[in-house]
């Protein structure tokens, strides 16, 4: 079973310049879109449009803070409330280096927080580096073959 | 016997016998003219002798006739005729005449009107003495050509401080005593002294003997001999008259400044109310009327609760309390309505004891303000937040897409196509550099500020190892005092040192042995922090512009840069309350000099 990326992520550019960045630096993991929070929740939870589906917990979740309809530290602090996904390894990918957001971001159980930077270079860098530790390196216990 | 012979007899003896008979009268007459004559019998007793001779004579005229009685009656008549005359003659001068009592009585009176002037005299005399005695006019008299103090009573020697000894010695001298810019006035008395033999009063000083303070007299003088040289000389006191006249000027000034006060206090933007230590108002100024609605006569005499309700125990607080302290008082209307005060408070000490005095401003309109700039606040830091995430998104799109472009296509463009797609990725870069020093910049300014003991030192080596560590390329010296301490926000002090490091480690670019330096001197008296480059350097005279937000002293040509970090310096310096400044000269490098407060060096300050 291959390792799922799970981005929620609202901005198309930024949607088509991610996947872009995994793809060219592993093309061997999938990485699902889903375009604000409560798709996320859904796609989580098996709720709404996901529904009675048979998707499976992502590897990792890419997590943007600011999202239509239910704000990414709302999705965070669901997540880490139910126990199928409070140990689902979070990444906060957002354009925000305000302390604030980093601070309640890790106060809600963040595993990481990186700062999508404007040159494109460097985001592609940041992008090998997540994939590289995320889904190599770095063991979960939802990684093992979850449902 | 002849008829001649009868004729003499008869006239002779007629005659005789008038005379006889004059005698007598007038004998009668003086002693009853004058009754305490001596011998007064005596002359009575001739007086009635000389009746029957006068007589006797008439009876002759009724004798014969006999040359020897006719020669006997001649004799008689030539006898007696003058006798008569010059006795009627002092007749008339004993009864003009006046009696001794008269005389004695007229000595007596001249003796008493002379008693009675004398007394006069001695009483005037007594009088002078006493006036020159009690003290009220110094006397003197003097030397008009040596100056010299030739007698003087003990209020003049008082008033300058000599004794009768040196007065006796001749030690006084008036010129000696007098300050030079009156003795012009003193010789213009003399020369009038001299002239007219009076002087007018005039005023001058006299130096005292004793402690050389001067005494201001009121002085004028009389030649005492028209002829000589001595005058006499009055000399009135005038201390006490200047001193009631200096405090009369001091009362006049102080009503002045009264009046001063009065209008300041008036013109108060606040309400001004000065209270006695027990909290009752003594005086309030117009903007109190206005602010609490009373007139003033409601409220002098009364407390000052009457306004300020809340206000804790008595007014006779000693401190002082500044505008804005943080008191938070509400004053209260006269209609019962009640607004958001603050209030100063100071102690006043006069004479009528301990007054308290305070202005009183309302700030219901500050409080909205307040309110007002908080929402305002929140927007902008709503919109920085937008402009952290939101403008950001685009420009990574662009700067995305057109590597995108440049990887995916760049072989089929041309080589002015491919520096349009590169000068596309620098611009979005370019921009977010903008967008992030803007950040950086409000940041400072919003965040609230944590003091902490930093390590300077520390910070600069870890910010310098950055620098290093993203163009590892490069070889820069850096030099970096040890133990330099400042008492500064850590999130701060790292921004600080990382724009000034950093614009250090810029500059250096095209040096051929590039050396940055930060260290600490004493400049005035107090730490000073320093980042020395040896780059580019710039020309001082647009110092000025140094710290202005988006002013550049080079081209993005030149040097890559956004025209805020030197701006981000200077608000966090100023945040701390210190200051920074810089020294540079083109091609020679360039310094820039911070202060902060309670900042040193753990191994002494070059200078």
């Amino acid at each position: 079973m291959s390792k799922i990326i799970l981005l929620v992520e609202d901005n198309e550019s930024d949607e088509l310049l991610t996947i872009r960045a995994f793809k060219k630096s592993n093309n061997a993991n999938e990485v699902l879109v889903v375009r604000d929070g409560a798709e996320a929740l859904d796609y989580l939870f098996r709720t709404g449009a996901y529904a009675g589906s048979d998707v499976q917990l992502p590897t990792v979740m890419l997590l943007d803070l600011n999202l239509p309809k239910v704000s990414g530290l709302d999705v965070l602090r669901k997540v880490r409330s139910d126990e199928r996904t409070k140990m689902l390894p979070v990444v906060v990918l957002t354009g925000s280096r305000e302390d604030e957001d980093i601070t309640r971001s890790y106060s809600l159980g963040a595993n990481a927080y990186v700062r999508k930077p404007v040159d494109f270079s460097e985001f592609m860098k940041a992008a090998e580096t997540l994939g590289l530790f995320w889904l190599l390196l770095n063991e979960t216990p939802l990684g093992r073959g979850g449902k | 016997m002849s008829t001649s012979l009868v004729w003499v007899s008869v006239v002779s003896c007629a005659l005789a016998s008038l005379a006889l008979l004059t005698i007598s009268i007038c004998l009668w007459l003086a002693v009853r003219a004058r009754p305490n004559l001596a011998f007064i019998t005596l002359y009575r007793a001739v007086a009635l002798m000389l009746l029957p001779y006068a007589f006797a004579e008439l009876l002759q005229l009724f004798e014969p006739v006999t040359p020897l009685t006719v020669a006997l009656s001649v004799f008689t008549a030539l006898v007696s005729m003058p006798t008569a005359i010059v006795l009627v003659r002092t007749l008339e001068g004993i009864s003009s005449m006046q009696t001794t009592e008269q005389m004695s009585q007229q000595v007596a009176e001249a003796n008493k009107a002379r008693d009675s002037l004398a007394a006069q005299l001695r009483r005037t005399e007594a009088q002078l003495r006493r006036l020159g005695e009690a003290g009220a006019i110094g006397l003197i008299v003097t030397n008009m050509t040596t100056g010299e103090v030739l007698e003087a009573n003990d209020r003049f020697l008082n008033l300058v401080g000599a004794t009768r000894d040196e007065l006796e010695q001749h030690h006084i001298n008036w010129r000696a005593m007098t300050p030079t810019e009156h003795l012009g006035p003193s010789d213009d008395a003399v020369t009038q002294l001299r002239a007219e033999g009076i002087t007018s009063a005039f005023e001058k000083e006299y130096l005292h003997r004793g402690d050389g303070h001067r005494v201001p007299v009121l002085v004028g003088a009389a030649l005492l001999d028209p002829s000589g040289e001595r005058a006499l000389t009055y000399v009135l006191d005038l201390s006490e008259r200047k001193r009631t006249e200096a405090a009369i000027a001091a009362l006049q000034k102080q009503r002045a400044v009264d009046a001063k006060f009065r209008a300041l206090l008036e013109s108060a933007p606040d309400a001004m109310i000065i209270a006695d230590g027990a909290g009752t108002m003594e005086l309030v100024n117009e903007q109190t009327e206005k602010l609490f609605g009373y007139a003033r006569e409601e409220l002098v005499g009364r407390r000052v609760d009457l306004l300020l309700p809340n206000r804790d125990g008595d007014f006779s607080m000693p401190a002082t309390l500044q505008m804005g302290s943080g008191l938070e008082l509400h004053g209260r209307r006269k209609d019962g309505t009640e607004f958001p005060v603050e209030m100063s408070v100071s102690p006043l000490v006069t004479d009528e004891g301990l007054l308290v005095s305070s202005a009183i401003r309302d700030v219901s309109a500050r409080t909205v303000t307040e309110a007002a700039l908080r929402a305002s606040n929140k927007e902008l830091e709503a919109f920085s937040y937008s402009v952290a995430h939101d403008l950001r998104t685009p420009l990574r799109g662009i700067n995305g897409f057109a590597k995108v472009l440049a990887d995916d296509s760049g072989e089929r463009l041309d080589d002015e196509g491919r520096l349009c797609l590169k000068k596309i990725q620098d611009s979005s870069l370019q921009m977010g550099a903008l967008i992030d020093a803007l950040l950086s910049l409000a940041r400072v300014s919003r965040s609230e500020l944590r003091r902490e003991r930093i390590d300077l030192s520390a910070v600069a080596r870890s910010v310098s190892c950055s620098l290093q560590q993203v163009d590892p390329a490069r070889a820069v010296e850096f030099c970096v005092q040890d133990e330099l301490e400042a008492n500064t926000d850590p999130t701060l002090a790292r921004t600080l040192l990382e724009n000034l490091l950093g614009n250090a480690w810029k500059f250096t670019r095209d040096a051929r042995e590039p050396r940055i330096e930060f260290g600490a001197l004493t400049h005035q008296g107090r730490c000073a922090f320093f980042v020395r480059d040896n780059g580019v350097g710039f020309d001082m005279a647009f110092s000025g512009k140094l710290f202005t937000t988006f002013q550049r002293l080079h081209t993005s040509r030149e040097f890559p840069g956004t025209g805020i970090g030197l701006a981000t310096c200077h608000r966090i310096v100023d945040r701390h309350g210190g200051r920074i400044w810089a020294e540079a000269e083109v091609s020679r490098g360039a310094t820039f000099y911070f202060s902060l407060p309670e900042s040193r060096a753990a191994k002494g300050l070059h200078t």
